[in-house]
């Protein structure tokens, strides 16, 4: 039971590790991506369309990357122009919902949900190696694919952050772009870099909502960009602080959608569950900050 | 190289306008600089120094004329170029990462790598370890920058520019934010750096260090190159005037010794994660302006802050005209007539984005206001007055504050705290980075507010602008008060510096 | 100087126009399969009858409200997100205090609706304010999150304990016709709160320029370090623009459901928050230029409903487009390039 229940929330978080993953790496170039919501949702969106015409997993993730890279382009392009990169997410993010209503009724004449019988089933896979494990077999094996490949980029992500020169230069551009400007680090190409990085965690997000369900609902990323915008916030650098928040927002959401099974609490108010926790969260931290700070 | 190359640069007819305000900066400045020399280029805020310096370095383009590097015409197009050339500058606080380690600073322009990908840090520190043997600069290369003073900073920018192997350094103003002691440690290094071969050109205003420490002196004036020596010594009353022209200087006439009690400071303490700074208790006098002298790192800015408002004191009691103001807001302590010249006063003595008038009215817009209302037109002329009275150069009060030059936006800062007439000015280093005639200016100021029976409360770097016109010292050392001096003419320098000195565990000269 | 930058604001703003309708048309152009007849409607619809003019005008009211309600916090400096949720919130309360005040004259019992909802609306802003003075948490994400919470608890009271039995659909019941504005152009949508908007973007435009608040609010919004060393209350003025700016946002979703729909119902506002901050940007944060912005935005909508009506377009058309015409207007250089007109610094 408890390790089912561990289960069901890794699974529920991995989502927004994904997307909180992105979001790091834009932090990390000290600009906050407000877009990782509609990127999640315009590539859970393109993952169940270029799935369901052509069963392939692969295609349907590359469709992914090529659709948040347009997102990750145009903020780009923001920063460019030296426009506010919060509005130009926001924007991004109003296109996105716009987006995918708008195809969902023109392409699959759907207003709510569209299921697919083409997509590729994602079968859960046991590691053979934790066959003989009682309590880690059902905390650690039994994924699909795209979840196993999350738990994988965090560690990648760690040492693509904290050993290489990219991650190295990348830090350097957030802590202090002027420095770093004057420094002669290429300023530009660390942020591109840093965006695109984003674009494609966040277009694995989104898939990872949508395909393992074989279909998509409008508004499917029901706000968790924003979530794992906190949980970045709250992180930092520290990857792994940043995953542990996302587990826990992964929690609340499992424990609001526990709850709308064996209990008569009414729906709306639970999903207010994860939105006040992550508040809360946020109060937590900052709290505990300053009292460090002194 | 076969032949012995006398100039390692030498730089012919730079012109150079900046588009953004069609300033010209450079109008035909010309510099010969000897290998293996310190050359100085000396000359007021706005002679172009940097500007020249900039060039070099590939950090701007001139519009026109030419560099050589070795006998060699060049074209530096940015900063790889001039590094190829040997060229590199030390900036001045600008470039370090404050919450990188020195080493990750001093490695981040060239980075040892392990397989292609990784930072090879233990490859970086050994030869770092070698550079500070042989140049006999240290530093701890594991502390993060944001926990060193600027004479370590400073270091680490030596470092950096050493280990990307160049051969001609630039100091831009280096001593000017750093005490007389550090100074003299500054003046000691570049002739080190000199003596193991390598090119020093030393930007700075201060004619004394340009003396003291150069083979080689260019002055620069308006853009222009007005006196480049050879061997024959000027001397510093000539120097000076080449910069300038004509200045006065002025020296505090009447010491206030009696006058009543204007603010009392009692045992304020300010606890923080590493230091302790108090318990301080001192007086100021009506009428009278009190010095403070020390080191950045004694506590004598956060005492200041903690006076102004900014700061809130964790222990003691500020006493102002016999009310407790301890826990008062700095708009109630603005109110009861306590003006501030921050340390900071660009990013926040200044909006920069919004008009030079309603940076003017910001401590006293009240006054130009009826039942909640703004009068605009009488923000206007006033605003008028004040720049043409004060020689704020600007074509409309309404223009934002960021299209104002340095000098001029440090002006604002600076008038703004004296129209609002306070009973109790408090400025921390409020001449720092302008040129003489406007040190002059404020000076005079201050003087003038004190006559009409105002007090100054002075924190700065500058010993001679405290020794100039404060009528008593105090001396801070590691957050404590140690000494306290009646300024006389028999005051030195010294004897500041040796109190300054007192709590200062580490030698002072290593 | 007042007028020059009016001038250029016009020309940015005629710029975002064809942009939009050129937007707009290629898009239908693409998947329309009657795209002449469908892109006439959509540009030409609003205005072709006095019914939807009067609906497109009517649109645009909280949309006005709520771009106000963006300018005001972007004043300040401040972020608010969560215009959607305290709109939302702030009329569900509103509502509910209509739906007791049965019997009383309307000169009276608007107002007091009206003072409810700023009401509700500015403490729910108020309340990141809190959180941002006290804990240092950024407004700009707490607003946001808070402002979702605050629907979904709307949503439970309209569904559960305020639900009208006898509706179709998650709604409270219907307010009493003396409470509502009464209407201008019938059968169309357009009402008299229409003047109550206008004359709130006036009144907004007057505080923000000459007073002394307006004043203190354009210090803190552009250094608050600068503002707090010159003695003024930063706090204090973070937590008033807050305050006002969801106060803002409650009206507008208010004049709306006493405009137009009657009663509260769910998701009756989706989007007006998030196109409020459009519309506040293309209006370059003048709290006049919000009305021309906000009505674009509406004829949008309306012109994009008009051609779903009359031809096979699909109305999300005007989703796209509005996002579309929002990212441009942040690249605010990007209009200037296109024009051809160098920015003119004005610092007041």
């Amino acid at each position: 039971m408890v390790a089912d229940i561990i289960h069901s929330v890794i699974s529920a978080a991995v989502p927004m590790i994904f997307a909180a993953l992105g979001g790091t790496f834009t932090h990390l170039v000290g600009k906050l991506n407000i877009a990782l919501e509609g990127m999640m949702l315009t590539s859970s969106f393109v993952a169940i369309y270029v799935a369901d015409k052509t069963s392939n997993l692969f295609l349907s993730l590359i469709a992914c990357f090529g659709a948040c890279s347009v997102y990750a382009v145009l903020l780009i392009i923001a920063i460019k122009l030296k426009a506010n990169i919060f509005v130009a997410g926001l924007a991004i993010n109003l296109f996105s919902s716009g987006l995918t209503s708008f195809l969902m009724a023109h392409l699959f004449g759907s207003k709510g949900t569209i299921v697919s019988q083409n997509a590729p089933i994602l079968n859960k896979i046991e590691l053979p190696v934790l066959s003989h494990i009682p309590f880690l077999e059902k905390i650690l094996s039994g994924y699909n694919i795209l979840e196993y490949t999350a738990f994988v980029l965090i560690f990648v992500c760690y040492v693509l952050i904290n050993k290489t020169v990219i991650g190295y230069k990348i830090r350097a551009v957030g802590k202090d772009m002027n420095t770093a400007r004057n420094l002669g680090i290429d300023v530009d190409k660390m942020t591109i870099t840093s965006f695109l990085l984003s674009g494609i965690f966040s277009a694995l997000s989104g898939a990872v909502l949508s395909l393992p369900m074989r279909s998509f609902v409008t508004g499917m990323s029901n706000n968790r960009g924003w979530i794992a915008l906190v949980a970045v916030i709250i992180g930092g650098e520290r990857i792994f602080v940043v995953v542990l928040f996302c587990l826990i927002f992964g929690l609340f959401t499992f424990l609001s959608n526990f709850l709308q099974l064996i209990s008569k609490i009414p729906v709306e108010l639970l999903m207010t569950i994860p939105y006040i926790f992550t508040v809360l969260m946020m109060v937590l931290y900052a709290y505990s900050t300053r009292k460090k700070a002194g | 190289m076969a032949t012995k190359v006398e100039n390692c640069v030498e730089m012919k007819e730079i012109y150079k306008t900046f588009l953004l305000n069609q300033t010209k900066a450079l109008k035909g400045a010309n510099l010969c600089v000897k290998k293996g020399a310190i050359h100085t280029l000396l000359g007021e805020n706005g002679a172009g120094k940097t500007t020249l310096m900039r060039i070099l370095c590939g950090l701007e383009k001139m519009d026109s004329g030419r560099i050589f590097v070795n006998g060699r015409h060049v074209i530096i197009r940015n900063q790889h170029d001039a590094l190829n050339h040997g060229i590199a500058m030390v900036h001045q606080n600008l470039s370090l990462i404050e919450d990188f380690t020195a080493l990750e600073n001093i490695v981040l322009q060239r980075t040892p790598l392990k397989f292609g990908v990784f930072v090879d840090l233990d490859q970086a520190r050994k030869k770092i370890e070698r550079l500070m043997e042989n140049s006999g600069i240290f530093v701890d290369l594991d502390r993060k920058v944001a926990g060193l003073s600027v004479a370590e900073r400073q270091k680490v920018e030596i470092l950096r520019v050493l280990y990307l192997e160049a051969e001609i350094l630039i100091f831009d103003e280096p001593t000017s934010y750093l005490n007389e002691i550090e100074s003299d440690q500054f003046l000691r290094t570049i002739r080190k750096l000199r003596d193991s071969g390598k090119t020093v050109i030393f930007i700075t205003h201060n004619a004394q260090d340009a003396l003291s420490v150069s083979d080689q002196i260019t002055v620069l004036r308006n853009g222009t190159t007005v006196y480049s020596s050879e061997d024959n010594n000027p001397s510093l009353a000539e120097l000076t005037k080449m910069m300038a022209g004509e200045t006065q200087i002025f020296r505090r006439q009447n010491v206030h010794e009696s006058g009543k009690n204007l603010i009392s400071i009692e045992n304020v303490v300010l606890r923080e994660k590493k230091r302790v700074i108090g318990p301080v208790s001192f007086q100021i006098r009506e009428g009278e302006i009190l010095g403070i002298a020390g080191f950045d790192s004694s506590g004598a800015v956060e005492l200041m802050e903690i006076l102004a408002g900014t700061r809130r004191p964790s222990d003691g009691k500020i006493i102002f005209l016999k009310k407790d103001i301890t826990f008062q807001s700095i708009s109630e302590r603005r109110k009861i007539g306590i003006g501030y010249i921050p340390q900071k006063k660009i990013q926040v003595g200044l909006s920069t984005k919004l008009s030079v008038a309603y940076n003017l009215i910001v401590n006293n817009y009240k006054k130009f206001s009826r039942a909640g209302w703004l009068n605009h037109r009488k923000i206007e002329e006033w605003s008028n007055q004040l720049a043409r009275e004060y020689e704020i150069k600007i074509s409309s009060v309404w223009q934002p504050a960021d299209t104002l030059s340095g000098g001029n936006m440090h002006r604002v800062v600076i008038v703004r705290e004296l129209k609002s007439k306070p009973k109790l000015l408090i400025a921390c280093n409020p001449t720092a980075g302008l040129d003489m005639k406007s040190t002059d200016f404020v000076h005079r100021s201050f003087l003038e507010l004190c006559n009409q029976g105002s007090s100054i409360l002075i924190y700065s770097n500058d010993l001679d602008e405290i020794l100039k016109i404060c009528d008593r010292i105090l001396v801070m050392s590691k957050g404590r008060l140690v000494r306290e001096f009646k300024n006389t003419y028999t005051l030195t320098k010294d004897r500041l510096i040796e109190a300054m000195l007192v709590h200062e565990s580490k030698p002072a000269l290593a | 100087m007042f007028m020059k930058v009016n001038r250029r604001w016009l020309k940015v703003f005629l710029f975002t126009l064809v942009v939009a309708f050129i937007c707009g048309s290629v898009i239908i152009l693409t998947t329309s399969k009657n795209p002449l007849t469908a892109i006439r409607w959509f540009c030409l619809g609003p205005v072709s009858n006095t019914y939807f003019l009067g609906n497109m005008l009517s649109g645009s009211i909280p949309l006005v409200l709520t771009g106000l309600a963006a300018v005001i916090a972007f004043s300040a400096g401040t972020f608010n997100l969560g215009l959607e949720g305290q709109l939302y919130f702030a009329t569900f309360c509103a509502t509910i205090v209509a739906l007791h005040l049965e019997g009383l004259v309307r000169s009276f019992s608007i107002p007091l609706i009206l003072f409810v909802a700023f009401i509700v609306g500015g403490l729910a802003a108020a309340f990141s304010g809190v959180l941002k003075i006290l804990f240092r948490v950024d407004e700009l994400l707490s607003s946001f999150l808070i402002g979702q919470a605050l629907i979904y608890i709307a949503d439970y009271f309209l569904n559960g304990p305020f639900r009208d039995p006898f509706a179709g659909l998650s709604a409270s019941k219907y307010i009493s016709g003396s409470m509502m504005f009464s209407k201008i152009l019938p059968p169309s949508d357009l009402h008299s709160g229409v003047f109550v908007a206008i004359a709130i973007s006036v009144v907004v435009y007057f505080v923000l320029r000459f007073s002394n608040l307006g004043y203190q609010i354009k210090v803190t919004g552009s250094n608050h370090d600068f503002a707090h060393y010159g003695g003024i209350k930063v706090h204090w003025v973070w937590l008033v623009a807050l305050f006002l700016s969801g106060g803002m946002a409650g009206l507008g979703g208010t004049i709306d459901v006493l405009g137009v729909h009657g009663r509260m119902m769910k998701g009756f506002s989706f989007g007006y928050g998030f196109n409020g901050i459009a519309v506040a940007l293309i209006a370059r944060n003048n709290p006049i230029s919000v009305i021309p912005s906000a009505l674009l935005f509406s004829y949008l909508e309306v012109g994009a409903q008009v051609s779903s009506i009359m031809a096979d377009v699909t109305p999300e058309v005007s989703k796209i487009v509005q996002a579309t015409i929002f990212y441009l207007i942040t690249a605010e250089s990007l209009a200037d390039f296109l024009i051809g007109k160098k920015v003119a610094a004005h610092g007041r």
